[in-house]
């Protein structure tokens, strides 16, 4: 028999744990998961996802059974599956931009503010934590996000046309229109490194989340209006061109897709007028990459000291 | 063994004058309290052992580390109580602690059982699953403690521990901090204007003044100044002051204690007792003089006044 | 309204939704400095609020100066209250926030001004009248606070946790302006959660708990009150055990504890146990050299009021 004591006891676990940036990344990406704007937006997302989803089915995988209960072979044509492919892509896309930009608010606004307000950043820098683990846990959270909303679903819908090519013929097609895999995945890349950078740029400037929000609400959506507009006009209007640059700078795989699309069909160049404010696709990544690069900077800046004005 | 180090410790704000100049002092083990009126650079001096500032001048120590060179591994072993009211967004009690303890090394699922063996021992009892920014002040102390608790630091640094908690909170918190000190070994260096607290608790105290070391004091060093004792009684005063006369024991009335002590019908005195009597001599001048002694206490000196003292100001009272 | 500044509660009860804020209350206070004592959520903040016309009573009667307060600018006239909050820090100086919040209290600008440098001056912040508030330390926004309560010279003085983040020379300070405004007869209130700074500054005390009244008076009184707590002494002698065994058969006797320090004593009659050392002392060779009551100061009053 025996009776213990109640009172503190040493810690005597083992082991280590995950590495700081990865437990701050973990927890960051299934707190965002408990907003309801977050909830609501990425129930819309999955509506979008299933209304193309069943488009694609209706184009190709009925088709496909048709044919083959009728002829018993596929006789869709390679170069139109391809096509339609990207002017479905072009359309989910250009609505998954608008849904990845409030998303990309909700997330992102409160990364580092949330934690300047709460005064949550000592409870940090005590522990034995670089400021760049800190900064690239959170940066990753809202990467992992859109390889939910950006990545996933475009290669998803990749495989399902393949899968629904004619018998045997199913591997070619899949080699044959990579080109739409890089699409894709720079899509990713591109709206991955604009996004996260700017909010991590915007969200360590203050301790204020609604700030974070109005500012990139404006730079994301009212910028890329602007620039639409502007890039209607010639000459002066063509400075603002870059206005909305987060989202036109995603928007650029939708330029690749449209583009080749609308001129097989069409062949004019009307297309090219609309996206004219939207960036090459290679030049939006690069956009991508040094706003990251400055959001980085600024963020780790911010984190290195708690000297905080009271 | 002394567990903070400093040499010559310099650290200035931009234009400003220096927050710390020229600090060399060496803190001791157990229960220290960090003492200095508003601006004295207590908070600068702990975030600069914290390695939280890295540009200063000067060598600093803690627990034997270098606070440069050996920044991660100190913060491994040392925990920190901010005094502002930080919570970390969105997350439970249990959670926020969790998470702290994963930051600091733990892994995750000894991070949860840790989590729920400091939170239970701070008092948190079921807050620990709502949300921290619904807490009460209170509340928000003792998770703060919780988190600096969570890896299980040989030295702990609190900041203003108990500020806006209420008496029976801050007696649960004391005896909480005396606990760990005395039954764990850990070491604490606690930060406070409330000097009765670190009284009660502290085993020695540092002062600081405008960024200078002013001095230590060992608090077994408030012993009694066995020339005076503070003496109530109750029944007729008159007859018992001249009896105590005769004695050549010297009756001041206790100007702190008089209005107290009226309302309870007694008088109070400061008396000086000369060399060669004692206490015992009170008593029995009031047996003689059929007087009731409610109070024969040897006048003690108290931190507040060690303080003032140290900081080479006049007595408040 | 009355001449005497004064604050009386006549069975004011309040409560938000169904939480209980007061049960029942009635209390006066006169000119003087009261300490206002109790847990978390006694309902402290709700009496002042009352007290100030922040809050309208569910039931009973509030009275400040013999009027009730509740939206009453007239009133609120002879009352300074100093909050607990930290809220009120705009860029401007601290003397233009004092002279602005005094001029609602309908002084021209000029006069505002004059009474706002003098009331900053009293609390202390004489050096700086220009500083911002949004820069200043704890201890300085408790002086910001006392000179806006100042400003307008009330007679009813409402100080919520006053001394907080004060630095002990600032407390005296700080202490030493409330103990002038009760000498120039005014009547001041003030909340605390530190027992000992209540203790030094005021003679009497209210302890509320859970919405109600506990007692009132002076920590002597109120401990004199509470006879069903044994009254703890501790008593110094060389010889502890012999004075143990010694005061083992007196009447009330229900603990003898050696400690290191000396022989603490539980006794219902305090009386019969210190006539009986003090005869030790005289009539045997046991010399007693010091009895300390442990348990007649305001902590333990409060320890067992609340428990």
């Amino acid at each position: 028999m025996a009776v213990y004591a109640r009172g503190y006891r040493p810690y005597r676990g083992q082991g280590r744990g995950a590495p700081a940036w990865y437990v701050i990344y973990r927890e960051g990406y299934s707190l965002a998961f408990k907003n309801w704007g977050f909830r609501i937006i990425g129930l819309l997302f999955v509506v979008w996802f299933v209304i193309w989803a069943a488009g694609l089915y209706f184009t190709f995988g009925l088709q496909d059974q048709v044919d083959r209960a009728t002829r018993g072979v596929g006789t869709q044509n390679m170069l139109s599956a391809a096509s339609q492919l990207k002017q479905t892509l072009s359309i989910f896309y250009s609505g998954v931009a608008v849904l990845t930009g409030l998303l990309a608010i909700l997330v992102g606004a409160g990364l580092i503010s949330d934690d300047l307000r709460t005064r949550a950043l000592p409870l940090y820098l005590v522990r034995p934590i670089r400021s760049w683990e800190y900064v690239l846990g959170k940066a990753l959270i809202l990467p992992r996000i859109l390889v939910w909303t950006c990545l996933l679903p475009g290669l998803f819908y990749y495989l399902l046309v393949g899968l629904w090519q004619p018998p045997g013929e199913t591997m070619s097609w899949l080699g044959g229109n990579l080109d739409i895999v890089e699409s894709v995945v720079m899509h990713f890349l591109t709206a991955a490194t604009s996004y996260t950078g700017l909010m991590l740029l915007l969200s360590a400037r203050t301790d204020r989340r609604g700030a974070v929000i109005a500012v990139s609400a404006a730079i994301i959506f009212a910028g890329s209006l602007l620039s639409l507009i502007m890039a209607r006009l010639e000459g002066l209007g063509q400075v603002m061109k870059y206005a909305g640059l987060p989202v036109n700078t995603v928007c650029a795989i939708a330029r690749d897709a449209v583009t080749a699309s609308v001129r097989t069909r069409r062949g004019d160049t009307h297309a090219d007028r609309i996206l004219s404010f939207i960036p090459e696709p290679d030049v939006a990544l690069m956009i991508g990459v040094g706003l990251l690069a400055l959001g980085l900077f600024s963020a780790i800046r911010r984190a290195s000291t708690v000297e905080v004005s009271a | 063994m002394d567990v903070v180090e400093l040499h010559g410790l310099t650290k200035s704000y931009g234009g400003r004058p220096p927050a710390l100049r020229d600090v060399t002092m060496a803190i001791p083990g157990g229960v220290v309290g960090l003492l200095g009126p508003t601006g004295a650079g207590k908070s600068t001096l702990i975030q600069c052992v914290l390695g939280l500032l890295p540009d200063f001048d000067g060598e600093a120590s803690v627990l034997g580390l270098d606070v440069r060179r050996d920044r991660r591994e100190i913060r491994r072993r040392v925990g920190f109580m901010p005094e502002s009211d930080a919570y970390l967004p969105r997350m439970t009690g249990i959670q926020a602690v969790r998470y702290l303890g994963q930051l600091t090394g733990l892994p995750r699922n000894e991070a949860l059982r840790r989590a729920h063996e400091v939170l239970y021992h701070v008092g948190l009892g079921e807050a620990i699953y709502r949300q921290v920014k619904e807490y009460s002040t209170g509340m928000r102390q003792r998770f703060k403690l919780a988190t600096s608790l969570v890896h299980d630091p040989d030295l702990v640094f609190l900041d203003e521990p108990l500020s806006g908690m209420d008496p029976t909170g801050r007696e649960e918190l004391l005896d909480l901090i005396r606990d760990l000190a005395r039954s764990h070994g850990k070491h604490v260096i606690w930060s406070s204007h409330i000097l009765p607290d670190v009284e009660k608790v502290a085993d020695a105290v540092v002062v600081l003044d405008k960024g200078e070391f002013h001095g230590r004091f060992q608090l077994e060093e408030l012993s009694s100044d066995r020339g005076h004792v503070r003496l109530e009684i109750e029944g007729e005063a008159a007859g018992f002051a001249a009896a105590l006369g005769e004695a050549d024991i010297q009756l001041v009335p206790d100007a702190a204690g008089a209005a107290e002590a009226e309302s309870s019908g007694r008088t109070a005195w400061i008396a000086t007792l000369p060399p060669g009597t004692g206490g015992a001599d009170v008593m029995r001048c009031a047996h003689e003089s059929d007087v009731r002694v409610r109070r024969l206490a040897p006048v003690v000196e108290n931190l507040e006044q060690v303080f003032m003292r140290i900081l080479g100001r006049e007595e408040s009272n | 309204m009355s001449d005497v500044p004064s604050i009386e509660l006549q069975a004011v009860s309040r409560w938000y939704g169904e939480v209980l804020g007061l049960n029942e209350v009635s209390v006066q206070f006169g000119p003087g400095v009261t300490g206002l004592l109790g847990p978390n959520g006694a309902g402290k903040s709700t009496m002042l609020k009352i007290i100030c016309g922040m809050l309208k009573p569910d039931l009973g009667t509030a009275l400040v100066c013999g009027r009730k307060p509740f939206n009453r600018p007239r009133v609120m006239r002879r009352v300074g209250l100093c909050p607990e909050q930290d809220a009120f820090y705009p860029k401007a100086s601290a003397w233009r926030v004092v002279a602005y919040l005094t001029q609602l209290h309908g002084f021209t600008k000029a006069e505002a001004r004059t009474r706002a440098r003098q009331a900053l001056e009293r609390a202390g912040l004489g050096e700086v009248l220009d500083r911002s508030v949004a820069g200043f330390s704890k201890g300085m926004r408790q002086r910001f606070k006392l000179a806006q309560a100042l400003a307008h010279d009330p007679d009813v003085y409402v100080l919520d946790e006053p001394l907080n983040g004060l630095d002990p020379s600032g407390r005296a300070q700080y202490g030493a302006v409330i103990e002038e405004l009760a000498d120039e007869g005014c009547c001041v209130l003030v909340s605390s959660h530190i027992l000992h700074e209540v203790d030094a500054l005021a003679r009497r005390i209210v302890v509320l708990h859970a919405g109600r009244v506990l007692a009132e008076g002076s920590a002597r009184e109120i401990r004199e009150d509470l006879a069903h707590f044994p009254l703890q002494v501790r008593v110094t002698t060389p010889e502890p055990a012999r004075l143990a065994s010694a005061l083992a058969d007196v009447d009330g006797v229900t603990q003898l504890d050696l400690t290191p320090s000396g022989l603490v004593v539980l006794t219902s009659e305090a009386a019969l146990l210190l006539d009986r050392v003090a005869a030790l002392t005289a009539e045997t060779d046991i010399a007693v050299d010091a009895v300390v009551p442990l348990d007649e100061d305001l902590e333990s009053v409060f320890r067992y009021l609340t428990q």
